[in-house]
C-alpha cells in the first residue's frame, strides 16, 4: 500500500505509443488496474499501459475525468455516458471496450458493450453480418444445421434478406 | 439440407482457424471471448442466441448467457385458442428448454424462468431444470405452470417442489440457495415448512412469490434477519393463517384477511388483500390489521363483486391513481373513486367514506 500523503496525486500513464498523460489518482483510479498499482506503490513514476495506444487513453481519461467530476448521481452518470459514446463509431468503440477491459473499469465496459448490444438488437444475421464486417464462414449445410438447431431464436424474426 | 447427416465438430473449428482468417475488417469477432460474451448479456436470450448463426465465431459465445427466460408467449396462445395442440406445444417447450440447458456453459446464473402450462407428467425434466438453475447459483428463479384450468380444481396435476431440494444443504451440496433474491413459484405445489425452508436458506431472498397453490394452509414468516421485502401469496385460498413478522418487509399481498398476524413489519408500506369483501364489513375486518393500518401508504382492497377499493394513507398526497377507488381511514385526505356508476351501492358506499373518513380534503368521483 502507498503510505497516505494527504496532498492531490497526480499519475502519468503511458500509452503503447509511448504518449504521456496526467491524470488526477482519483480520477484513474475508476480503473481496478490502475488502483491496484497504486496501492501496490508502482505509481510512483511512469505507469505503462501496455494495450492501450495513446488515442484511445486520452479518450478513456476524458471520460475518467468526466465521470468522476459526477457526484453520486446515477441517473446523471448515466446521461453523461450516454453522451460521451453517442458519436463514437464501432472502430472506436471496440478500441474503448478492448481499453476498459484491460483497465478494469467495468461501468465504462458494460456501457460500451450495450451500446454495440444497441446496434445488434433486432436486427436480421444478414444485416449484423454486414453493419460488423463478419465472414460466414459456414459452409451452406453447416448454416442449415446452425438455423435448425436456433430455430427458436427466428421465431418473430423478419426474414433474413441475405440468403 | 438438414438431416442428410451434416457433422460439424463446432469446438474445434474456431481454433483450428485461429484468428487469421477473420477478414481484417471483422473487428467484432476479433475481440475476446469474455468482451463479446458480456456484450452478448445485453441483448435478449432469443437474441444473443441467434448470433451463434453468424459464424462459427460465435457459436458457442451465447451459451455463456447468464439470464435464461424461456419466454414461448406465442405458444401459449396457440395453446388458448386451440386446447388440442396441447400435447404437441408442451412437449416442444420441454424439448427446447432441455435442449438448451444440456448445451449450456454458464456457471452462474442472474435468472432461470420457466412459463407454460405444464402438469406433473413432466416432473423429471422439470426437476432437471431445477437442479440446473440451483447448481448454478441462480438469483432469481421463477417456475410458472399455470394451466388454462388454474380455477376448477386441477391443482391435483400440479408440479410438487421436489422434497430431496429441502433436505438440509450440506446432504446436496451441489444444490444452492444461498444466491437466491427473487424466488417466483405459481402453480407448483409447495407447502408451508418448504417455504419456511426457503427463508431459513435464502439468506439474500428479497421477494417470495408463490401463488396457485393448494398444498399452502398455514405459513410463519417470521425472523429478526429476514431479508425479504416482497411477499405475494395471492390465489392461495386454502391458506388458514399466516403469521409475519419481517423486519425489511414491504409490501405484501394475501388472499383475505383472516388469520392474517402481522407482528414486526415496521417498513410495511403497500398491502393487497384479493378477495372480495362486502363493503359494509371493511371496517370490520380492517381493524384487525389496526397494528400497522397507519404507516400504510397503498392497500388495495376488493369491495364487492364490482366495486375495487384502495386506501391510500394522506401522507402521501399524490396517492398513486389506478383503476381502482381509494378508500379512507382516519388520516386519508385525498379519495378517487372510479367507475362510479351511480348505483345505490355506490351512493352508499361515498356516504360510508364521507363518515369513516374525517380527514378527507378532496373527494374526486370519476364516472
Amino acid at each position: 500500500m502507498a503510505a497516505e500523503t494527504g496532498t492531490p496525486t497526480t499519475l502519468t500513464l503511458k500509452s503503447n505509443d509511448d504518449e504521456l498523460f496526467s491524470v488526477a489518482e482519483s480520477a484513474a483510479i475508476l480503473s481496478v488496474t490502475i488502483r491496484n498499482m497504486v496501492e501496490d506503490g508502482c505509481a510512483g513514476g511512469v505507469i505503462p499501459l501496455d494495450n492501450v495506444d495513446g488515442k484511445t487513453l486520452a479518450s478513456v481519461i476524458t471520460y475518467m475525468n468526466g465521470i468522476s467530476a459526477i457526484p453520486a448521481d446515477e441517473e446523471k452518470k448515466k446521461s453523461y455516458r450516454d453522451k460521451f459514446l453517442s458519436d463514437k463509431d464501432f472502430e472506436t468503440l471496440a478500441d474503448m471496450v478492448l481499453a476498459a477491459n484491460y483497465l478494469n473499469m467495468s461501468c465504462l465496459m458494460d456501457a460500451v458493450s450495450a451500446k454495440i448490444a444497441q446496434v445488434m438488437e433486432k436486427k436480421s444475421v444478414g444485416w449484423v453480418r454486414r453493419k460488423f464486417g463478419i465472414e460466414n464462414d459456414y459452409t451452406p449445410e453447416e448454416e442449415a444445421a446452425v438455423k435448425e438447431e436456433h430455430k427458436w431464436t427466428f421465431e418473430g424474426v423478419e426474414t433474413d434478406d441475405d440468403n | 439440407m438438414v438431416g442428410k447427416g451434416v457433422t460439424i465438430d463446432w469446438k474445434l473449428r474456431p481454433k483450428k482457424c485461429g484468428k487469421r482468417c477473420y477478414v481484417d475488417n471483422d473487428r467484432i469477432s476479433q475481440l475476446p471471448d469474455a468482451i463479446l460474451v458480456t456484450i452478448l448479456s445485453f441483448l435478449s436470450m432469443k437474441e444473443a442466441a441467434r448470433t451463434s448463426v453468424l459464424s462459427s465465431r460465435w457459436i458457442n459465445l451465447w451459451k455463456d448467457f447468464p439470464r435464461l427466460d424461456f419466454d414461448a408467449e406465442s405458444a401459449l396462445l396457440k395453446i388458448a385458442r386451440d386446447y388440442e395442440l396441447h400435447g404437441e406445444e408442451s412437449g416442444k417447450y420441454v424439448e427446447w428448454v432441455n435442449r438448451v440447458i444440456q448445451s449450456h456453459k454458464a456457471t452462474t446464473l442472474k435468472e432461470f424462468r420457466v412459463c407454460f402450462d405444464l402438469s406433473r407428467s413432466v416432473k423429471n425434466s422439470i426437476t432437471q431444470w431445477l437442479e440446473f438453475a440451483l447448481s448454478r447459483h441462480v438469483e432469481k428463479l421463477e417456475l410458472d405452470f399455470k394451466t388454462k384450468f388454474e380455477n376448477s380444481g386441477c391443482e391435483d396435476t400440479h408440479y410438487n417442489f421436489p422434497e430431496k431440494f429441502l433436505k438440509h444443504p450440506s446432504q446436496s451440496s451441489s444444490i444452492n440457495f444461498k444466491s437466491l433474491k427473487a424466488l417466483s413459484l405459481k402453480c407448483v405445489n409447495v407447502t408451508g415448512e418448504a417455504i419456511e425452508f426457503f427463508l431459513r436458506n435464502c439468506p439474500s431472498l428479497e421477494k417470495l412469490v408463490v401463488t396457485y397453490t393448494s398444498k399452502l394452509s398455514n405459513l410463519e414468516v417470521c425472523g429478526p434477519s429476514l431479508a425479504l421485502k416482497h411477499l405475494d401469496l395471492r390465489f392461495c385460498f386454502r391458506l388458514k393463517s399466516v403469521k409475519v413478522s419481517a423486519p425489511n418487509l414491504i409490501s405484501l399481498t394475501v388472499p383475505k384477511v383472516e388469520g392474517l398476524l402481522l407482528e414486526n413489519v415496521p417498513a410495511l408500506v403497500e398491502l393487497s388483500l384479493i378477495l372480495t369483501i362486502p363493503y359494509r364489513a371493511v371496517k370490520k375486518k380492517l381493524s384487525t390489521l389496526s397494528c400497522c393500518i397507519s404507516q400504510l401508504e397503498i392497500l388495495y382492497l376488493n369491495l364487492d363483486s364490482k366495486v375495487k377499493l384502495c386506501c391510500c394513507d394522506s401522507t402521501r398526497s399524490d396517492g398513486q391513481v389506478k383503476n381502482t377507488v381509494k378508500f379512507p381511514h382516519e388520516h386519508l385526505k385525498v379519495f378517487k373513486f372510479c367507475g362510479y356508476y351511480g348505483r345505490s351501492s355506490d351512493v352508499e358506499l361515498v356516504w360510508c367514506i364521507l363518515e369513516n373518513c374525517v380527514a378527507l380534503e378532496k373527494l374526486i368521483i370519476d364516472p
